[in-house]
């Protein structure tokens, strides 16, 4: 049996990509990227103690992140969320762009929570259930997080059709 | 439009080739905190008395302590005899560096050679333990490299890693008639742990010594005042040391007593030194812990 603690450090290693693109999609700069994925292996093995069941590496550590990459916008204040007008220009703008590096800008400029949801469900792949328990809130608060998302996913494609 | 997330985009975000670097910094840097800080809040947690055996073992340091003599209690005996000349001698018998796909193996066999013949068991042995050592190397390397790539990892990605497996040796002790080698194997990859093997052995009676054989029958008592005296006096010295049962720390039971399965060498003095692993007596941070025993 491999200590929890060596554990740990492997499934760190062994993620390190994956966690390295969900903090550049919230801070969308490469050094605060590095810098975010950096802090959280700090604070999640200085607290390797907080994870009372082993299974549950994988959403201690997504949030963990996620807290670290939301604490880096709020202090950089960069979190600045277009505004509707801001993301039409955008798509006309960045009409060299293809659909889907569009549609990642503008997932990566959502407000919070929503833009965590999109992330965590269609980026990384995750259940409804597993946001839910990394983000803390209810199974029903996410899918509304979740739909409210698409809403706004939705007014982009149509939008784009255009 | 087609109905797009944005997916292959994230999927194509450009690593830094910094990445793993900094993954190791962190990583480096909380082991050097907790060791610096020598507290056991988080590592109390992850505290487990007795573990041993682990399959992330990354380096084994064996033992061979050789003595060509029958009489009991003879090590602390023979420990003041002067050296006329070595009846034994250790050979490197192989030295390789290979390098296979992503393992280096780096091997460095000791070999003994006696004129009483007796160490072809001792050679055999050495042998099959450098070669279990490598084999077990190369299945977990196998298997690490397969979930790397399993869980997102790309062959170019891989490309880059290093990982040694290492055989190797030193004399710690040489007189007329005992010898004390030391064979050393690690591998180095993701984290490092330690597991020691120690072999008394008597060639002439062709068996292993045990404590009561160099320490007499009272060995328990004469292992357990010494052994609690050094905790007590490391503990006196050092306040960032802990030994779980001893203190304030009584959460957990640590030392309580040697057994005949207590794990032990004979030093440069001819003196035993008996060991616990890491984690058997004492937080995972302050590693295996040895205690020498005074005649």
């Amino acid at each position: 049996m491999p200590d929890a603690y060596d554990d740990v450090v492997q499934y760190i290693v062994s993620h390190q990509e994956q966690f390295y693109r969900v903090a550049y999609s919230y801070v969308r700069s490469r050094e605060d990227a590095l810098d975010v994925v950096q802090s959280a292996i700090c604070k999640a093995l200085e607290h390797q103690e907080s994870l009372r069941n082993p299974q549950a590496v994988k959403s201690w550590f997504y949030r963990i992140l996620v807290n670290e990459a939301l604490s880096m916008l709020r202090r950089a204040k960069k979190e600045t969320p277009l505004e509707e007008q801001m993301m039409e220009q955008m798509i006309y703008e960045e009409a060299a762009y293809d659909q889907d590096q569009q549609a990642y800008a503008l997932v990566t400029r959502l407000p919070e929570p929503q833009r965590t949801v999109i992330i965590l469900r269609y980026y990384e792949e995750m259940t409804l259930g597993e946001i839910a328990e990394i983000t803390g809130a209810n199974l029903n608060t996410v899918k509304t997080r979740l739909y409210s998302a698409l809403e706004k996913l939705n007014k982009f494609w149509k939008e784009a059709e255009q | 439009m087609k109905q797009t997330f944005g997916k292959e985009t994230y999927d194509h975000i450009a690593i830094p080739a910094e990445l793993a670097q900094r993954v190791d910094e962190a990583i480096a840097s909380v082991r050097r905190e907790n060791l610096r800080r020598g507290q056991s809040r988080w590592d109390r947690s992850r505290w487990k008395p007795l573990r041993v055996c682990g399959a992330a073992a990354a380096a084994v340091l064996l033992c061979f302590t050789l003595a060509l003599n029958t009489s009991m209690a003879f090590a602390v005996e023979m420990s003041k005899i002067p050296v006329i000349g070595p009846l034994s001698r250790v050979l490197t018998i192989r030295e390789i560096t290979v390098k296979e796909n992503d393992v280096t193996t780096e091997l460095k066999i000791p070999a003994i050679e006696l004129d009483s013949g007796l160490s072809d068991t001792v050679n055999a042995r050495i042998q099959s333990i450098a070669d279990q050592w490598i084999a077990d190397a190369e299945a977990e390397f196998a298997e690490y490299r397969e979930a790397y790539l399993a869980t997102g990892g790309t062959e170019e990605e891989w490309a880059g890693r290093d990982m040694t497996a290492r055989v190797d040796y030193q004399v710690c002790y040489e007189t007329e008639d005992i010898l004390s080698l030391e064979l050393i194997t690690e591998k180095c990859w993701v984290s490092a742990a330690q597991e020691h093997h120690f072999y008394n052995l008597d060639l002439k009676e062709d068996r292993e010594l045990t404590l009561a054989d160099v320490l007499g029958p009272d060995y328990t008592q004469i292992c357990n005042n010494s052994i609690v005296a050094q905790i007590e006096e490391r503990m006196a010295q050092d306040e960032s040391i802990s030994y779980p049962g001893f203190g304030d720390d009584t959460q957990y039971e640590g030392f309580t007593t040697v057994t005949p399965e207590t794990k032990f060498y004979l030093n440069a003095q001819g003196h035993v030194v008996v060991m616990f692993e890491k984690y058997e007596i004492a937080p995972g941070y302050m590693g295996p812990q040895t205690f020498e025993i005074l005649p």
